[in-house]
């Protein structure tokens, strides 16, 4: 019975690998059954710590490496993730969405007298209105103005082309290279050509200012002068 | 006559640049894979406890990490996030494989066996290394995962924290409290060898 106050205790010193607590030293020292006890507790641990040490640390084979490396070469050499079913169905809706609602306008536009029903008569409620009743009833020009949206029927004849050129098929990835080369290096380029923007705010000179100056006559010059004279 | 191709220079470039960041990819990830490629079996081994489902979990996790690479160049997160794939496949494969075979959980005391003198003697034994494994695959998953990484040759309790993004004082309780779930469920050894 007096034993069992202290299993706690000695379950967690022998968990842990501490030193017993004073008193349950004391009583560990007089009592064979909790000696014993404590024993096989840190018997256990022990061999706990030593299968979970074998189980953790298994040695993989020699060709796991090799087969990882030919999973790898089979992967599609576009990383794009598969894009899940809900993304798919919410971007399908939002296309949806956007087809109706252009087809919706395009009518709009066309027969603003049909789908507008009583807009017209706001909108000319609304121009007949001054600056300042607009203002005081908190309408915008853009509001109170019927839209007009004048269409382009011309089609868009600005189609941007990019240049093509002939190579020869084994210089392919050099000129691939180059260009993107000359890509990275072309912001480079228009900064160094570029006229540096004046920063006279930013960096204040002060001039340089001398105190004194003291002008010595070139005495030994003029002797060389005269020695060659001579 | 030279036979000469068209093309054209600014997608031949583009392309060029996403092969050239490909290929650096690759051998970016190859080096990970040389570093933590035994971890990743290692830690699929110690939950299957089976050499080619561990292989199998592993690589499919090595693949899932290869895609979502360049977001996880970082090495520390990198290993952290492969640990965690790896040990939830691994998971996952043990417990359709367990629906599939009904096991015998028997918990009941061993009856008459030779008491084990050590604790060599005693891990050694193979029913207290069924005891063990089954005592293990019941602990909880976060428990277990901590117990097993810090086991692993190497890895020192910071490295288990950082790995798992915990801190060093969680990491510490959850080995700890492992532990000793553990020596409960295997009570029964200590009852025999204090008999002996």
């Amino acid at each position: 019975m007096l034993c069992d106050k202290y299993k706690e205790a000695l379950i967690e010193a022998a968990a842990s690998g501490a030193a017993l607590p004073v008193p349950v030293r004391e009583h560990v020292d007089i009592c064979a059954d909790c000696q014993a006890s404590i024993v096989a507790e840190k018997m256990l641990f022990a061999a706990i710590d030593s299968s979970l040490h074998e189980r953790a640390n298994s040695k993989c084979r020699g060709s796991f490496a090799s087969r990882v490396e030919t999973a790898l070469n089979k992967q599609p050499k576009s990383q794009r993730a598969i894009a899940p079913a809900w993304a798919l169905a919410t971007a399908t809706a939002i296309l949806a969405c956007m087809v109706f609602g252009a087809q919706a306008f395009r009518q709009h536009i066309r027969h603003p007298q049909v789908t507008a029903g009583a807009e017209p008569k706001l909108a000319q409620a609304n121009l007949r209105l001054s600056k300042p009743e607009i203002a005081r009833k908190g309408l915008s020009i853009g509001k109170a103005l019927p839209n007009h949206h004048p269409r382009n029927t011309q089609p868009d004849l600005h189609v941007v082309r990019e240049p093509e050129v002939l190579v020869p098929p084994d210089e392919r990835e050099a000129f691939a290279k180059f260009v993107a080369g000359s890509q990275q290096t072309q912001g480079l380029a228009q900064a160094l050509l570029h006229q540096a923007p004046a920063k006279e705010d930013s960096f204040p000179l002060e001039l340089i200012q001398i105190a004194q100056l003291e002008i010595k006559p070139l005495e030994s010059q003029d002797d060389e002068q005269g020695r060659v004279e001579k | 006559m030279q036979e000469l191709v068209l093309i054209q220079p600014i997608r031949a470039a583009e392309e060029w640049g996403r092969e050239a960041a490909q290929a650096a990819k690759r051998r970016e990830f190859e080096e990970r894979l040389a570093e933590c490629g035994p971890l990743a079996y290692r830690v699929a081994r110690s939950v299957l406890r089976n050499d080619a489902d561990a292989e199998d979990v592993a690589q499919e996790a090595l693949l899932r990490a290869y895609r979502r690479f360049d977001g996880l160049r970082d090495a520390q997160r990198f290993r952290g996030w492969l640990v965690r794939i790896v040990f939830r496949l691994a998971l996952d494969r043990a417990r359709s494989a367990k629906r599939r075979e009904v096991r015998e959980t028997e918990w009941a005391q061993p009856a008459r066996r030779p008491a084990p003198a050590t604790a060599e003697e005693l891990a050694a034994s193979s029913e207290f290394q069924a005891h063990f494994d089954r005592a293990l695959d019941a602990l909880p998953d976060k428990l277990r995962l901590v117990l097993l990484l810090a086991a692993m040759e190497g890895h020192t309790l910071e490295e288990v924290a950082a790995m798992l993004g915990l801190p060093i004082g969680t990491v510490k309780s959850r080995l700890f409290a492992g532990r000793k779930k553990l020596a409960e469920k295997l009570q029964c050894y200590v009852t025999s060898t204090k008999k002996r």
